[in-house]
């Protein structure tokens, strides 16, 4: 099981690398991800990174924006899922 | 159709046989191939590049009246000629022509901008008044046809079909950022604005008159819904439908050459059709589509049915990634707008195969989706609305489930994360298109710092609101959302971008049944559950062409028209495009964008999927690069 900081690292990572073109000092951990940052296919790859690591899909009643409402959301879901 | 264009300048001096007015005709030939003229009266020079749909031998541009007063420049169609003309000659008018442009002339002469209101067609007006030294600009309803003008000095007023006419005239045409990036946002510009400094448009259903160096801007005609609705039943409603739309079909099949329709194989198209065939139950009728490679986008299954059910001599053409890619900047120069869709350039090869048969003019079923609520669009304004009320309810997002089937392998979440944003805001305004805009709004993130801390989204959302009509509160989310896609995405990025461009650069004009005066008057005043019940869309077009158009187009699943996007920068001539376009020295050299950012999505592209939104906004950077090249840019504000 990962630590929150190497999830934070790791979505980070894959926000900066193949979502968004920010510089890391520009994406904040508790920026609105689902309103201001991601697009639709965006939110479709978090939700991938989501069930990799709590390892099952997302059952409906989780597919919600409080889920992905951050990077530090999507973070304490899948801490508290694991 | 034609083209016009002209100068007013009460110092100009300039003989008329050196004239700029001549070189900005000739920037626009391709709008109109048969004759190309230019007239003087009284400080005014006004020209036009003519496309003779309507009395061919005698109806000469520009037209004077006899007694030399007035002079008139005219791109488009005045349906409605015939019962104009019987009016004037009541009151002793002596007409010398047979042709619309005479009819046009004197219902100014006689009613002045009053006369706007008498008129059904789609036209573009330069209407000159040598005695009181006025000209009269004006459009069509929806802003079929286009019309700019720029007072670059005090005196002077220049006006055009196309921009490129301005530029070639000498007149300033650099890009406006503020404009591309709200083009790009909302998939349209504000009406009268255009994306070029200082050049505006006259409006849709709106003029322009200039007058001792003043320009004042006025309507004819807003896009309102009646206060007192229909309240016949559907099947009256869909009677009276059928009965409106066909006088329209008729009033556009052209004088000469057989009529011809622009077939999707979707209903609007094919409800001209079948109500074409229905009046000429013997005459040839020609048909002409645009199939897609990729099989997920092609509708030719639908467009064979509708070819069968009706007799059509049918043409098409087949467009794939690397056909798209090759024709964009060509298309680009023509629609003179960044583009959010490769579309316009499916249409234009569409449109260069049409010439090759000598067809001048072809009817489309543009303007019902956004009259009679065909897009999905709609569907989600009205759940959303619902939800909004209802915010804990497990069923609109199962509805919302249902509409955005096409998503689907993109997971609930999607639907689910991306809808309910902006629920909490359904008192705003702008509620039914606040995702899609914020969404497009992302595509600033690419321009470079200086322009990017320029804009905002919260300041775009102003300017739509600030021109809002005093009804449009009252009005449900549904037709909040019409009047909104109107306004924006039907009058720029479809009957602009997507047909008039396209098709005139090939010298062939689009006639829109849908659009008829009559039609839409009547569409005004029907109830919203006529037009979208739940997830039926359309529901009295249905009734109305039902037994004329084939059940299968008529049940069919409603496909958005959608042409190759992202993949078309994958091909090797769309490589060669970002090559050129989208290098580190090109965007350096117009400054729009910033370098890095467009690599990072260049990058993307080259090495994973990339999203609708992804391919938006390399669309746009590229197609604003290729006319920066060409028209340079705007400073940025101080």
């Amino acid at each position: 099981m990962a630590s929150k900081e190497e999830l934070t690292r790791e979505l980070r990572s894959l926000i900066l690398d193949s979502l968004v073109p920010l510089e890391d000092d520009e994406l904040l951990d508790d920026a609105p991800l689902v309103d201001d940052i991601l697009d639709s296919l965006g939110i479709a790859e978090v939700a991938v990174f989501i069930e990799d690591h709590i390892g099952r899909p997302l059952e409906p009643e989780e597919e919600t924006r409080a889920t992905f409402a951050s990077i530090d959301a999507v973070v304490d879901f899948i801490a508290s899922k694991s | 159709m034609c083209g016009i264009a002209g100068v007013v300048d009460r110092e100009g001096r300039t003989p008329l046989s050196e004239h700029p007015v001549h070189r900005m005709l000739e920037s626009i030939a391709h709008r109109g191939p048969d004759e190309c003229r230019a007239a003087e009266a009284g400080g005014a020079v006004l020209g036009t590049a003519r496309l003779a749909l309507v009395d061919k031998p005698t109806s000469q541009q520009p037209m004077a009246d006899p007694s030399g007063r007035y002079l008139l420049s005219f791109n488009g169609e005045i349906y409605n000629h015939r019962e104009l003309r019987d009016e004037l000659s009541s009151r002793g008018v002596v007409f010398r022509t047979s042709g619309d442009t005479e009819v046009l002339l004197h219902t100014l002469v006689c009613w002045g901008v009053d006369g706007l209101r008498r008129l059904k067609g789609q036209f573009a007006v330069a209407w000159w008044d040598s005695d009181e030294r006025e000209l009269l600009l004006a459009r069509d309803r929806f802003g079929i046809v286009p019309l700019f003008w720029t007072a670059p000095a005090a005196g002077q007023l220049a006006f055009a079909s196309e921009v490129k006419a301005l530029r070639a005239g000498g007149f300033p045409t650099s890009l406006s950022v503020r404009d591309v990036v709200d083009s790009g946002a909302l998939w349209g510009i504000h009406p009268g604005r255009s994306v070029f400094a200082g050049v505006s448009s006259v409006a849709p259903g709106g003029f322009v008159l200039h007058r001792h160096d003043r320009q004042t801007a006025g309507r004819y005609w807003d896009f309102r819904f009646a206060d007192e609705r229909d309240t016949s039943t559907l099947d009256e409603q869909a009677l009276r439908l059928s009965e409106l739309l066909l006088t329209a079909v008729e009033r556009r099949v052209p004088a000469y050459g057989d009529p011809a329709v622009l077939l999707s194989g979707g209903l609007d198209s094919s409800a001209v059709l079948a109500l074409l065939r229905g009046a000429r139950s013997e005459g040839r009728i020609n048909s002409y589509s645009i199939q897609f490679a990729r099989a997920a986008l092609n509708e030719a299954t639908y467009q064979s049915v509708a070819v069968d059910a009706f007799q059509t001599f049918h043409s098409s053409i087949t467009c794939d990634d690397a056909s798209v890619a090759k024709t964009l900047v060509e298309t680009i120069e023509h629609t003179e707008l960044p583009l959010v869709r490769t579309a316009p350039a499916s249409s234009i090869a569409l449109a260069a195969r049409i010439e090759q048969d000598g067809t001048r003019a072809v009817l489309s079923g543009e303007g019902a989706d956004e009259l009679l609520c065909g897009y999905d669009l709609f569907k989600v304004a009205d759940i959303r609305d619902r939800w909004s009320r209802d915010p804990s309810s497990a069923h609109w997002p199962s509805q919302l489930e249902q509409v955005m089937g096409h998503q689907r392998d993109l997971g609930r979440a999607v639907e689910r994360a991306f809808y309910e944003h902006g629920l909490d805001r359904r008192s705003d305004p702008l509620f039914s298109h606040l995702n899609r805009w914020s969404a497009a709004f992302k595509i600033t993130q690419y321009l470079a710092p200086e322009w990017r801390s320029t804009v905002s989204l919260e300041d775009l959302y102003a300017e739509v609101r600030s021109r809002l009509p005093e009804e449009y509160a009252a009005w449900s989310a549904v037709e909040q959302a019409q009047y909104l896609e109107v306004t924006y995405f039907l009058a720029t990025s479809l009957l602009a971008s997507q047909c008039d461009r396209p098709y005139m650069a090939h010298s062939i004009e689009a006639r829109y049944p849908f659009l008829d005066e009559d039609v839409v008057d009547f569409a005004l005043t029907l109830p919203q559950e006529s037009k979208l019940a739940g997830l039926d869309e359309k529901r009295v077009l249905k009734q109305a062409v039902g037994g004329a158009v084939p059940d299968p187009i008529i049940r069919r699943v409603k496909q958005p028209y959608t042409a190759p996007e992202g993949d078309v920068f994958r091909s090797e001539a769309g490589r060669e495009l970002i090559a050129t376009y989208l290098s580190a020295d090109a965007l350096t050299t117009h400054g729009v964008f910033d370098p890095a950012r467009v690599a990072w999505l260049v990058r993307k592209l080259d090495r994973s999927v990339t999203s609708f939104h992804d391919d938006l906004a390399l669309l746009w950077i590229l197609s604003t690069q290729v006319l920066a090249q060409r028209y340079g840019v705007d400073d940025v504000p101080a």
